[in-house]
C-alpha cells in the first residue's frame, strides 16, 4: 500500500512539473516558432514596417512604397517554384522561354495582387500559431485576426534553399493557390491552349501597367 | 417601521431579485442605478434593469398592498377596542331616587360638564373558519404577488437578451456589408481606373456588374444600421442609461457558444413547477378556496367574548347607588360578557358562496389551461433550437465553402483568368449565407434564453 502510494505521489509530482514546463513554454495563440517561422515573421515585420512608416505614406511616394515592398516580397517568396507547380503536368511541356516568360507574368501579377491585399492592412492582429517540419519542407500556420475578432486562417508552405526558406504556396481560409491555379491553368489550357491563358494573363498585366500610369495607349487607326 | 414578520415577507418578494440586484427590500425606493461602465455584458445590463426598471418596481408595490392586506388578516384574530370620550355641558342634578331632588329636567341649570369615557373590547371566539380563511387567502394573495415580481424579471430578462443579440446580430451585418462593399470598392475602382485609361481587358460591363451587386449590398446597410440603433436605443432605456453616456457592449459580434439544455420532458416538468404562472395559479387556487371557506361561514353565527365599561362624571350631580337609577352623565362601570352575531338572509349569502365558488373555478380553468400550454411552450423552445442547431451547421459550411469559392475568384479574377460574373456570385453567395449564418447564432441564443424563459428558471439562471 505504502509503495504503492509513494508511486502515486511520484506520479503526480511528475504530472505537475510536466504541466508547469509546458505552461512556461507554450503561449497560447504562439505556437512552438521554427526557422520558417521567424523567417515568414521577418517578412511580415518588414511589409508592416514599410506600410507603417509615414515618409512612404503619401500618394506620391506609392512606387517607392511598392518597390519596397515588391522586394521584401520576393526575398521569401519563390514565384517560379510557384509557377512551376501551378502549371503541374504542363509545366514539362513549356520550353525555356515559355517557361521564363509564364514565370515573368505569374510574378508580376502575384506581386501585385499580394501588394494590394497588404496595402489594405489595417492594423489586424497577426498570430503565428504552429511550424511542421518535414526534412526541406515546412508549413507555417498563422492566423489573422481582425478587429471584429474574426479569423482568417492562412498558411505558408515552404522549401528550404540554402540556409532560407522560401515560400511557393500560400492558403487562405483553406484554399491553396497553387491547387486552385493548377485547376484554372488546367481547364484553359484544355478547353482553349497554353497561348490563350498567356494572353489572359498578358492582358491582365497591361490592364494594371496602363491604370497605373494613367494615361490611355494610343491606338493605331 | 415594518415589524419582523413584516420584513421577513418583505424579504420574500425580492428574494430572486436581491440575488442579482440592489434591490433588496420590499419598500421601493427611488431607483438607484449602479455605477455606469465603459463596455456592458449582458450580465451587467440585466442587472440594471432589474435594479432600475420601473415595472419591477410596479410589481413590487403590487406586492406590498398584499403584505399589508395580510397584516390586516393577521391581526382580525385580536381584540378590537373602541373608545368613545364625549365632553358636554351637564345640567344639575342633585339628591337621590329615593330622597328626591332640588332640580328638574324641564327647568335644566347647566353650570358645569361632564366626561364621560365608553369603551367596547371585542374578542372573536368561534367564527366556523372566517378569521382562518382570510388569513390564508391573504398569504397567498402575497404568494401571487411575488409570483408576479419575478414573472415580470423573467419578462424583462427575455427581452434584454432578445435586444443584446438584436444589436450583436446587427453589428455583424454591418461588419458583413462593410468587408464586402470594401473588396467590390477596390475592384470598381481598379476597372474604372483601367477604363479611363483604356486598358486591354477592362470592360464596361464588368464595371456595371460590380457596381450593382455592391447597390444591392448596400440596400441592407441602412436596413441593418437601423436595427443596431433601434436595439442600443432599447438598451440604454431599459438599463437606465441616460443617451449621451457611453455605451459599448463586451462583445463585436455574435457567438454561438454550446450549452447543456435540460432535456424536453425534464424542461417540462420544472416548467410546472417554477414557472411565475404556476406559482400563481396554484397560490390563486388556495386563496380562493379559503375565500369560499369565509362565505361559507357566514351561513353559522360568529361567537365572541366583549368587555364593556363606562366611566362618567360630572362635578354638579350626585352619583346615584341605586341599581335602578341610571345617570349617563355620572356613572362608571365594566361588564365582561359572550354573545354571538348572527345575520340571517334569504339568498344573499348563498349567492356569494356560488360567486366565491366560481372565482375558485376559474382560477383552476386557468391553471388547466396553463398545465397546457406551457409545456406546450418549453416543446416550441426546444424545437426551435434544434432549427437552429440545424440551420447552423448548415450554413456554417455553407459560408465557409462560400468565403473559399470567394478567395479562389478573386485569386483568378487578380491574374486574369476569372470572370467579374463569377467574383460577383461568389461575394454574393458569401454574404448571402454568412448573413443566414448570422441570423442563425442570432436565432440559437434566442432559443436557449426562451427555453430558460419557458421552464422558469431564467431569473434563477441569472442569480447565478
Amino acid at each position: 500500500m505504502t509503495a504503492k502510494n509513494s508511486d502515486t505521489g511520484f506520479r503526480w509530482k511528475m504530472l505537475v512539473i510536466a504541466g508547469v514546463t509546458a505552461a512556461i513554454l507554450w503561449t497560447p495563440g504562439q505556437g512552438f516558432a521554427g526557422p520558417a517561422t521567424d523567417q515568414v515573421k521577418e517578412t511580415v515585420d518588414q511589409v508592416l514596417k514599410i506600410l507603417a512608416d509615414p515618409t512612404l505614406k503619401s500618394g506620391q511616394k506609392t512606387k517607392e512604397r511598392r518597390a519596397k515592398l515588391r522586394k521584401t516580397v520576393l526575398e521569401r517568396f519563390d514565384f517560379s517554384e510557384m509557377s512551376k507547380r501551378s502549371m503541374g503536368r504542363y509545366w514539362s511541356e513549356r520550353t525555356p522561354e515559355e517557361r521564363e516568360n509564364f514565370v515573368g507574368l505569374f510574378t508580376d501579377l502575384l506581386e501585385r495582387a499580394y501588394i494590394d491585399r497588404v496595402e489594405g492592412y489595417t492594423g489586424e492582429q497577426i498570430l503565428y500559431l504552429e511550424e511542421t517540419a518535414d526534412g526541406n519542407y515546412s508549413e507555417v500556420r498563422t492566423k489573422i485576426v481582425t478587429k471584429r475578432n474574426q479569423e482568417i486562417p492562412i498558411q505558408y508552405r515552404l522549401q528550404k534553399a540554402d540556409s532560407s526558406w522560401e515560400v511557393y504556396d500560400i492558403v487562405i481560409e483553406g484554399v491553396s493557390l497553387v491547387n486552385n491555379y493548377r485547376t484554372q491553368f488546367s481547364k484553359i489550357i484544355r478547353t482553349s491552349s497554353y497561348q490563350e491563358l498567356v494572353k489572359k494573363m498578358q492582358a491582365k498585366v497591361e490592364g494594371e501597367e496602363t491604370a497605373e500610369l494613367g494615361t490611355p495607349k494610343s491606338k493605331v487607326r | 417601521m415594518m415589524n419582523a414578520g413584516r420584513a421577513r415577507q418583505a424579504r420574500w418578494i425580492v428574494l430572486p431579485l436581491a440575488l442579482m440586484t440592489t434591490v433588496a427590500v420590499v419598500r421601493p425606493t427611488s431607483a438607484q442605478s449602479p455605477a455606469p461602465k465603459a463596455a456592458y455584458t449582458l450580465k451587467d445590463l440585466i442587472g440594471r434593469t432589474l435594479a432600475t426598471s420601473p415595472e419591477i418596481r410596479q410589481m413590487q408595490r403590487g406586492a406590498e398592498v398584499a403584505m399589508a392586506k395580510k397584516d390586516q388578516a393577521d391581526a382580525g384574530r385580536f381584540p378590537q377596542v373602541e373608545v368613545t370620550g364625549i365632553v358636554g355641558p351637564s345640567p344639575r342634578a342633585r339628591g337621590t331616587v329615593e330622597g328626591g331632588s332640588p332640580d328638574r329636567k324641564d327647568d335644566p341649570h347647566v353650570n358645569n360638564v361632564f366626561e364621560r369615557v365608553e369603551m367596547t373590547l371585542v374578542q372573536p371566539l368561534y367564527t366556523f373558519g372566517k378569521l382562518t380563511g382570510f388569513r390564508t387567502a391573504a398569504e397567498e394573495g402575497v404568494k401571487v404577488e411575488n409570483a408576479k415580481v419575478e414573472e415580470k424579471a423573467a419578462d424583462l430578462i427575455l427581452r434584454v437578451k432578445d435586444l443584446y443579440y438584436s444589436r450583436l446580430l446587427a453589428s455583424d451585418m454591418l461588419g458583413l456589408i462593410d468587408e464586402i462593399t470594401t473588396d467590390l470598392d477596390k475592384a470598381i475602382e481598379k476597372t474604372e481606373r483601367q477604363l479611363k485609361a483604356e486598358a486591354p481587358g477592362a470592360d464596361e460591363v464588368d464595371l456595371y456588374k460590380l457596381k450593382a451587386f455592391r447597390g444591392e449590398v448596400l440596400k441592407n446597410r441602412e436596413e441593418a444600421q437601423k436595427g443596431f440603433d433601434l436595439a442600443t436605443g432599447a438598451l440604454m432605456f431599459y438599463a437606465g442609461l441616460d443617451r449621451t453616456q457611453q455605451f459599448e457592449l463586451d462583445a463585436i459580434g455574435l457567438e454561438a457558444v454550446p450549452k447543456a439544455v435540460e432535456p424536453v420532458d425534464r424542461g417540462m416538468g420544472l416548467a410546472l413547477e417554477l414557472r411565475p404562472e404556476m406559482s400563481q395559479v396554484r397560490a390563486g387556487l388556495k386563496a380562493t378556496e379559503a375565500l369560499v371557506r369565509v362565505e361559507e361561514s357566514n351561513l353559522y353565527p360568529h361567537f365572541f367574548a366583549a368587555l364593556n365599561g363606562v366611566y362618567a362624571q360630572a362635578g354638579n350631580r350626585t352619583r346615584q347607588q341605586n341599581p335602578w337609577a341610571y345617570d349617563p352623565l355620572n356613572d362608571r362601570y365594566a361588564a365582561i360578557v359572550l354573545g354571538f352575531k348572527y345575520d340571517l338572509d334569504f339568498g344573499i349569502t348563498r349567492g356569494k358562496i356560488r360567486a366565491a365558488q366560481a372565482e375558485h373555478l376559474k382560477i383552476r380553468e386557468t391553471k388547466d389551461f396553463a398545465e397546457q400550454g406551457i409545456p406546450l411552450q418549453v416543446r416550441k423552445a426546444h424545437r426551435e433550437l434544434t432549427e437552429a442547431q440545424e440551420t447552423l451547421r448548415a450554413t456554417e459550411d455553407g459560408w465557409r465553402n462560400a468565403k473559399k469559392w470567394l478567395v479562389a475568384a478573386k485569386a483568378n479574377y487578380d491574374l486574369g483568368i476569372g470572370e467579374s460574373r463569377d467574383l460577383g456570385q461568389a461575394a454574393e453567395a458569401y454574404a448571402r449565407l454568412r448573413a443566414d449564418h448570422y441570423k442563425a447564432m442570432y436565432n440559437y441564443n434566442l432559443s436557449l434564453a426562451n427555453i430558460e424563459y419557458a421552464t422558469g428558471q431564467a431569473v434563477k439562471e441569472e442569480a447565478k
